[in-house]
């Protein structure tokens, strides 16, 4: 019988085609019913309605033609790329899949350990269907958004139609760039960071020199600004090429060698704070941490969009000229919000399945990972406020900007962690969960980025304002808190 | 003292019915078996005893402890799960020196030794368990349940990829410490082992229990072995 054990341009032969349909089509089906697992269906069904009243709500509050129009596009391709860049690694996941067990869950991802079809083939068929999904989860009631409340806020049909397609190509750029960097990184950790460090060095290079002008290395956006075809062309080629070469680095045999450690758990748990249970917890916190490769990961993910805000920032200060003037302080505000993603890939590190048989509840494990959490965040987030403080000739904002950036952080932490738990990626896709979230966490941070305006003026009162409002969220963040055991006590670590 | 009650016990996933009003009583120092095809209702019960699910209706005390009160009553027992699942990136030795912390074993040093020992594990204990054997990871979960030398003791499918020496070696094991006077609730499929370790067993069919009692009354005089009675009550209905 003919296999399909090697060879990349396998992946494309026909033949085979019925079958990857059938696959891709059973894929699909799996990964609602994961959904829906999770969620429940009402979650699962309405999480595209809560999308679609999001980003309907974002056009009419903020209409594309106001004299912000530009940032307020710019801005939402951003978080779209970082979006894709956050779903798009899944050849790590495929790794983790081939060699660990992941709780209770087994997936369609594991067929080719028994049966006779490549892992390269089925990862493909895997990124594929996880294109589809998201474009059909979040994507396409995002552009429907988009255009009805471009209808309401009277817009022309065209505007919001390409905002919804450009917007759709960098997410799809943006997976795609994740999975040749994840893909990248199952066949070498070594070359994978080297790529991602040269990519971000040449593009701070290219626009530092002011070589190319930055929207231009935004392909979907630059059409966006030029209605040029070329350019979504080229993001369309793009895409195709960076999935091609992830299914062609991709290892066939997924294998990891086995290791031996001297026994840390010991001496760690001796280093840190509190009594003996909780010192356990955070050491194999740690330990997980470390030895899964996933330390500098999370570090990155966190750093990143934190730059990137700043690097588009920078630039349309300096490119528009505009009034509104970014400070330190506003940087401070969107801390917790990056943070949702730190603490999501805390909880993706382990299963802890094992602790359903002892004597730990959920809240304490939830109770470790904010610890974690939080000894990663906070200096590096403090770190960051200081160096933009310093960076913007701010220095008698940075420490408005450390409160901000401290008490958002930790207030949003808490509201992730009440509402979500230990399964916050998943959580997240519930439609009543969001929504929660979303009314939770946005109020308060806009207010703060309102207030932080009015602190160029230096007077009393915003100041006031801003210690009163970050108060008040610490404040907040402690009720959270305290709603932590009783709502996930009862839960359960495994599927 | 009964170490284990379930009264009218229902629990429903959806429209699957997985428990139908179950009730037994265990009493201390017991071996007792519970037994049933794949689906049954066995790993549900377990579950539910433990304290990893929540039974729809009915009661449940595991050794005068509301099975609700999930975490005493796991400070007092020791659970082998269905599945062997020790944390991926922990070593064998470091996760049996968590357990001992979140039980607040003293001597951890000593009673590691003892089961690295027992199941002649030496060799891996500083491999991290994502890359242990399956028959390795279920020495290390049987250790981490026997660890800390409980009154009663809850088992999944304990055998399960344990090879004959070491089947023997904890059939042998539990045999000594009911002798001690700790009760063991265990749910298998191997008819043999059940025959031999267990002082009553009840077989679970559909969710419901057909048949409980001693081997011997189970056998009714027949002469037949618990594998044919149990297929024939399982085939049955």
């Amino acid at each position: 019988m003919r296999t399909f054990s090697s060879g990349w341009w396998r992946v494309v032969e026909l033949g085979r085609i019925s079958r990857d349909l059938f696959l891709f089509k059973c894929m699909l089906l799996e990964e609602y019913r994961l959904q829906r697992s999770y969620v429940g269906s009402f979650g699962s069904y309405f999480f595209p309605l809560v999308i679609f009243i999001l980003s309907f709500f974002l056009v009419v509050i903020f209409p594309f033609e106001s004299t912000q129009s530009s940032s307020v596009i710019d801005t939402v391709h951003l978080l779209m790329s970082i979006y894709g860049l956050a779903v798009g690694g899944v050849a790590l996941m495929g790794e983790q899949v081939m060699t660990r067990r992941l709780g209770q869950v087994n997936l369609l991802l594991q067929l080719p350990q028994v049966q006779n079809i490549s892992f390269r083939r089925t990862m493909a068929i895997f990124y594929l269907k996880e294109i589809f999904f998201y474009q059909l989860y979040s994507m396409v009631p995002f552009g429907l958004g988009l255009i009805a409340g471009g209808v309401v806020a009277g817009l022309p049909l065209t505007g919001t139609l390409l905002v919804s397609l450009t917007v759709t190509m960098v997410f799809g750029l943006g997976m795609s760039l994740s999975f040749a960097i994840s893909a990248l990184l199952t066949r070498s950790r070594t070359l994978g960071m080297l790529a991602v460090v040269l990519i971000a060095l040449s593009v701070v290079i290219l626009v530092w020199t002011d070589l190319v002008d930055p929207v231009k290395l935004v392909h979907p956006l630059y059409f966006h600004k030029t209605a040029d075809l070329v350019w979504i062309l080229a993001s369309f080629i793009e895409m195709v090429i960076l999935s091609i070469f992830a299914i062609v680095v991709m290892k066939e045999r997924v294998t990891s060698p086995v290791k031996r450690y001297r026994s840390s758990l010991g001496t760690i748990s001796r280093l840190l704070p509190g009594n003996d249970r909780k010192k356990a917890l955070l050491a194999k916190e740690w330990l997980e941490l470390w030895r899964s490769g996933t330390l500098g990961p999370v570090i990155a993910g966190f750093l990143a969009p934190l730059l990137a805000i700043y690097g588009l920032v920078y630039l349309l200060n300096r490119g528009l000229d505009a009034d509104i003037r970014f400070n330190v302080v506003f940087f401070g505000t969107l801390i917790g919000y990056f943070g949702v993603m730190t603490y999501s890939w805390l909880n993706n590190v382990e299963q802890n399945e094992s602790l359903d048989v002892m004597p730990v509840t959920v809240s304490e494990v939830i109770a470790t990972k904010l610890r974690t959490y939080f000894l990663l965040t906070c200096l590096v987030s403090t770190i960051y406020i200081v160096a933009v403080g310093l960076i913007q000739g701010e220095p008698i904002l940075i420490p408005a900007g450390v409160l901000v950036g401290l008490s958002t952080n930790f207030y949003v932490a808490y509201v992730t962690a009440r509402l979500t738990g230990i399964r916050t990626n998943t959580m997240l896709l519930d439609a009543v969960t969001l929504m929660k979230f979303t009314l939770l966490v946005t109020p308060p941070l806009l207010v703060l980025v309102v207030l932080s305006f009015y602190l160029e003026d230096g007077t009393l009162w915003s100041l006031s304002a801003v210690i009163i409002v970050s108060a008040i969220l610490v404040l907040a963040g402690l009720l959270f808190r305290m709603g932590i055991g009783p709502r996930w006590d009862g839960g359960r670590f495994g599927f | 003292m009964a170490a284990v009650v379930v009264m009218d016990v229902f629990k429903n996933f959806g429209d699957l019915k997985a428990l139908d009003r179950v009730s037994l009583k265990i009493r201390e120092g017991e071996f007792f078996g519970l037994l049933g095809p794949n689906g049954a209702g066995k790993t549900t019960l377990l579950r539910i005893l433990t304290g990893q699910l929540e039974q729809d209706s009915g009661e449940v005390k595991v050794l005068g402890v509301s099975s609700s009160e999930r975490l005493r009553v796991r400070e007092s027992c020791g659970i082998v799960p269905e599945s062997e699942s020790p944390p991926s990136f922990l070593t064998a030795r470091e996760f049996l020196e968590l357990v001992c912390k979140l039980r607040g074993i003293k001597d951890a040093e000593e009673r590691i030794r003892r089961w690295f020992t027992f199941f002649m594990m030496e060799e891996g204990k500083d491999v991290l368990c994502k890359d242990l054997s399956k028959g390795q990871r279920q020495k290390l979960m049987l250790s981490s349940a026997f660890i800390h030398e409980p009154r009663l003791l809850f088992l999944d499918e304990p055998f399960i990829n344990l090879d004959p020496i070491y089947q023997r070696k904890v059939r042998d094991h539990l045999d000594s410490v009911r002798r001690e006077g700790v009760t063991v609730f265990m749910c298998t499929h191997i008819m043999d082992l059940a025959e031999r370790l267990c002082e009553r067993v009840a077989v679970i069919n559909n969710g419901r229990i057909t048949v409980m009692g001693t081997i011997d009354q189970i056998r009714k005089g027949k002469g037949e072995g618990l594998e044919d009675i149990f297929i024939r009550l399982v085939e049955s209905g």
